[in-house]
């Protein structure tokens, strides 16, 4: 075998290896299929590599699945978002370990997976998150010693990263709470583009109920007070006005200027933290009367809409009227709150004329609808049977849905009752809208707020009548009256929705499972508020409560300089600290002869540097017979002391002593 | 000993060819002494990452970026001090080499101070000299050897010994210049030619003698070894025999008495002379021959052995400077 020609595996490629997986493992879930295979066997080849000896592939083969790899990432993620970033940040780095030549290779590729734990920020930062995140750092760290200090195992070098990150961690610590906080970029966000679940500007059938599978946090509410009623809690997201037949949308009809309320009789003061949704409306409990936040409006419909995607977690204040009605103008009402198609669903228009005939007035044809829907064999169900057209029954089918659901299948889920609800009144030439939010929430047994999931998505409807305003109606709540008091598992017919919270059928394991849950997430909760969610205002605060007032023009340039005069002496503080170390201990015995030499030296007796004790000992006998004696019981305790046998404080101070008195005059 | 004072001043750091050339050193007074501090390549790199991080934090207003931003950068912060820490303390206590031919490596052998915490990675180098990796123990005792090219015959004398290191993380270099007072005698380069002995004949002067060789000589016998007589003539048969260690004679070995002068040498370069007398020398040292040594105005009694041999070729090293 040719010797040039063996592999030699590069000795640091295991740990770093380790460093990799740690650090890209975690973005598995939010990168394509394609690129976590590409990785796994980028990684599988590496490792049998070094382990078997195999030779690396050559420059022009990794260029040419480098660029097979980027195209990959790019073409399985829409557009450039953050995943795709995050996707080619792992390709890259899997890549990186094929190329491993020289040092420099290997401090880059670990350095792009510190780059690739902080890439990490987006996807999540709860308490675990964040454990993990230090947990990469500290290993990714060890390996970076290792890399500069190879020789014995990987290891070893967990313990100086460990104090490393201990000693460091004050100082960031500090940094955090005093960097000065902008709301708001600064530089214009680039588009976050990150897959969340939430709500979109319109709902189809079906919609919402294939958002509530979905388990995930919406946002988390705060009372000041009691928390209202389970029934009450109707989280107002967006307003939809426009229907074309299949899908309820927003509409294009101006929503500005300021929304109309009666007086508010009972506020209710509480804070949200809410999840990111991509989307620019903010939840309010209904009906809001004010919310805090900067850049967000209250729209005449009473939704929220703020200036910016919501694409980082927000917290706001808001103070809602429980048993407010939303009076409106007639003329702003009757255009858009009676649109509907030219044709389609004769059925349900009939049966709206007949209903509206028998009633008489809008309260009693309410009241007739609902009814209706009590009365006819409606079902609540997470798994409608879909209503979309049938092949070859052309257009019509399309067109008539509202009549497939309300005389054919007669199974939905909140969308369609809201949605149905809404066509029946304005068929009548009753003023509707549909709403789409949340309603209800679990309460948290450890922090008594209020955690509304995606599960807990709804829609409803709204009724104008004149004189009283916007009236809330909920045909949902007539079809499952279990909706409004428990949760959607609740209402639901048994053997549906067991991927929701439904613990309580799991006896005492479920229990548990669900304290241990509830614990988790109170303490997420207080991390969010207070860590993750530390603002500009909380700062402020701090500062306030120094002395240091920000918030106003002139004190910002001060508190600015204040920050950096805290920021500069806590690192001088620190790299002295760090500098000073314990001094060595003096040699007293080297002391004492160097003030013996000098003494003589001022003589014009100085040691040559090539004279040793004794040598210097017989010169100056030699050129001063008087000092002989002196000099001799001197030199003989030096020499006793630093090449004999004899120790101790005893000794070595006699010898300072003597050659403190030892006191040669010139001849 | 003020040794944590920050001494933001500017100074050339020169030929400390290792370290990148990127920014000027910034030099650090610590512990006395002067250390030059550089960010080093994959060092800009970690800094232009944190620089995104910082940017991408403020923009999005993500807590968890400033928080693992600043973390990160307070280690980079931290192990600056380690590095300078690593370094700082570090000296030599003895530096010695053994001669060397022109065109070998000198290998000053450094025994460093005893230091009291254990200083990992060390990298040892003269300026235009191959670095050392060097671990010191803590307490210990250690003895380094840094080699330094040897490029022409004389007294090398480094001016300076360079301990850096980039310890722990590898993003800073912190170089210590050392004062080593260490020269390294570095013969001639030899040149390997015919022996040309110019014989000495006190007031005949020198004639130039191409054929006066030392010819093959006549064996005489044996005589009981003596400490200093060559190697090549020990006579190894009667050694085999048991009969003890014995010196082969010959005859004309003493009696022929070979002077090597670059003088009489053809040619015009002075230094190739003192080469070829450099190969000559060796040479007759091999042959267990007595040589002798002149150089203008120096001479140098004809003897064998190897102080001899030193001496000649320290002459050589030393002619005319």
């Amino acid at each position: 075998m040719d010797v040039s020609r063996v592999h030699h595996p590069d000795p640091c490629i295991l740990p770093i290896l380790g460093a990799v997986a740690i650090c890209t493992l975690p973005h598995f879930p939010y990168v394509s299929v394609w690129v976590v295979l590409a990785c796994l066997l980028i990684w599988g080849y590496v490792a049998l590599a070094s382990l078997r000896a195999w030779s690396l592939p050559s420059g022009r083969v990794t260029r040419l699945l480098a660029a097979l790899l980027f195209i990959g990432a790019m073409t399985t993620h829409e557009g450039f978002t953050i995943e795709a970033f995050v996707a080619l940040l792992a390709i890259m780095v899997a890549m990186k370990l094929l190329e491993i030549r020289s040092h420099r290779d290997r401090m880059m590729t670990v350095i792009l997976c510190y780059f690739l734990v902080a890439g990490g920020m987006f996807f999540g930062d709860s308490i675990g998150a964040t454990l993990y995140k230090l947990f990469s750092i500290l290993i990714i760290t060890a390996v970076l010693i290792h890399v500069n200090h190879p020789g014995g195992r990987a290891a070893k070098h967990l313990k100086p990263a460990l104090v490393l990150m201990a000693q460091a961690l004050p100082l960031a610590l500090i940094l955090f709470l005093l960097f000065p906080r902008v709301q708001g970029g600064i530089w214009g966000r680039g588009h976050i583009n990150l897959a969340r679940t939430g709500f979109a500007d319109s709902i189809s059938f079906g919609d919402v109920a294939e958002l509530a599978t979905s388990s995930e946090v919406a946002f988390r509410v705060e009372f000041d007070d009691a928390v209202p009623p389970q029934d009450r809690l109707y989280w107002r997201g967006v307003v939809l006005w426009g229907f074309d037949g299949r899908t309820w949308t927003r509409g294009m009809d101006r929503r500005g200027g300021s929304p109309e309320y009666a007086r508010v009789r009972r506020p209710v003061r509480y804070t949200v933290t809410l999840e990111p949704h991509n989307e620019h409306w903010i939840f309010a409990l209904d009906l809001p009367v004010r919310t805090d936040l900067r850049h967000a409006w209250l729209l005449s419909d009473h939704s929220s809409y703020r200036w910016r995607p919501v694409t980082g977690r927000i917290i706001y204040r808001g103070t809602s009227d429980l048993d407010g009605a939303a009076p409106d103008r007639e003329r702003r009402v009757t255009g858009p709150g009676l649109q509907l198609p030219e044709t389609g669903n004769p059925r349900a228009r009939s049966l709206a004329a007949d209903l509206f005939g028998q009633a008489g007035s809008a309260e009693a044809y309410v009241q007739a609808v609902l009814a209706y829907f009590r009365d006819q064999p409606f079902y609540y169900t997470l798994q409608p049977p879909p209503l979309r057209p049938v092949f070859g029954e052309g257009s019509a089918g399309d067109a008539n849905l509202i009549d497939r659901f309300l005389f054919e299948s007669r199974r939905g889920f909140c969308e369609h009752f809201a949605g149905s609800f809404a066509f029946l009144m304005r068929a009548a030439g009753v003023p509707a809208r549909v709403v789409a939010g949340y309603q209800g929430g679990e309460r948290n047994q450890f922090g008594g707020y209020l955690v509304v999931r995606q599960s807990d998505a709804h829609a409803w409807c709204e009724v104008w009548l004149a004189g009283t305003g916007w009236v809330r109606v909920d045909p949902t709540g007539v079809v499952a009256p279990d909706r409004l008091r428990t949760n959607v598992a609740g209402a639901l017919p048994p053997g549906e929705g067991a991927g929701l919270l439904s613990l309580s059928r799991y006896g005492v394991f479920g229990q548990w499972l669900g304290n241990t849950l509830g614990m988790l997430d109170f303490w997420n909760n207080r991390w969010n508020r207070w860590v993750m969610g530390y603002s500009a205002g909380d700062q402020q605060g701090i500062f306030f409560r120094l002395g240091i007032p920000l918030d106003d023009r002139s004190g910002w340039g001060q508190g600015l300089l204040t920050i950096l005069v805290l920021m500069a002496a806590g690192a001088a503080l620190f790299s002295l600290l760090l500098l000073s170390q314990p001094k060595p201990a003096r040699d007293e015995i080297a002391a004492a002869w160097n003030d013996f030499c000098r003494k003589l030296a001022r003589i014009g007796l100085a040691r040559r540097p090539d004279q040793g004790p004794v040598d210097y000992l017989g010169y100056v006998a030699g050129k001063r017979p008087d000092l002989a004696p002196r000099v001799k019981k001197i030199v003989a305790a030096y020499v006793r002391l630093r090449y004999g046998t004899e120790k101790g404080e005893e000794a070595v101070s006699t010898l300072r002593r003597m050659v403190k008195s030892f006191a040669p005059e010139k001849s | 000993m003020n040794g944590s004072v920050f001494s933001f001043l500017f100074r050339g750091f020169p030929s400390s060819r290792p370290l990148p050339h990127i920014l000027p050193a910034l030099p650090v007074r610590a512990r006395g002494r002067w250390i030059a501090l550089r960010v080093t390549r994959p060092g800009f790199v970690f800094l232009g990452m944190l620089l995104i991080l910082l940017f991408g934090s403020i923009n999005h207003g993500n807590n968890l970026g400033f928080l693992l931003t600043f973390l990160l950068g307070s280690m980079a912060f931290v192990s600056l001090f380690h590095t300078l820490r690593n370094v700082s303390g570090v000296s030599p206590a003895a530096v010695r080499a053994e001669p060397v031919f022109a065109g070998q490596n000198a290998v000053f052998a450094v025994a460093l101070q005893p230091v009291s915490r254990s200083r990992p990675s060390l990298s040892l180098h003269f300026p235009g000299g191959e670095p050392v990796e060097a671990h010191l123990e803590a307490g210990s005792r250690q003895t380094v050897n840094v080699s330094h090219p040897a490029a022409k015959r004389g007294m090398l004398t480094p001016p300076v010994l360079l301990v850096s290191t980039t310890y722990p993380l590898g993003l800073f270099r912190a170089a210590a210049r050392l004062p080593v007072e260490a020269s390294c005698l570095v013969y001639p380069r030899p040149l390997d030619g015919p022996l040309v002995p110019a014989r000495a004949r006190a007031e005949e002067g020198y004639s130039a003698g191409e054929n006066d060789g030392p010819g093959v000589e006549d064996f005489v016998g044996l005589e009981a070894y003596q400490r200093g007589d060559p190697l090549q003539h020990i006579s190894w048969k009667a050694l085999s025999r048991g009969q003890g260690l014995h010196t082969k004679k010959f005859e004309g070995q003493l009696g022929r008495i070979i002077y090597f002068d670059p003088d009489v040498l053809t040619g015009d370069d002075p230094e190739q002379k003192l080469s070829r007398v450099c190969a000559m020398v060796l040479k007759a040292e091999a042959l267990g021959l007595a040589y002798g040594l002149r150089i203008g105005e120096r001479l140098i009694e004809p003897g064998q052995g190897g102080a001899h041999k030193h001496q000649c070729l320290q002459e050589l090293a030393l002619a005319w400077t």
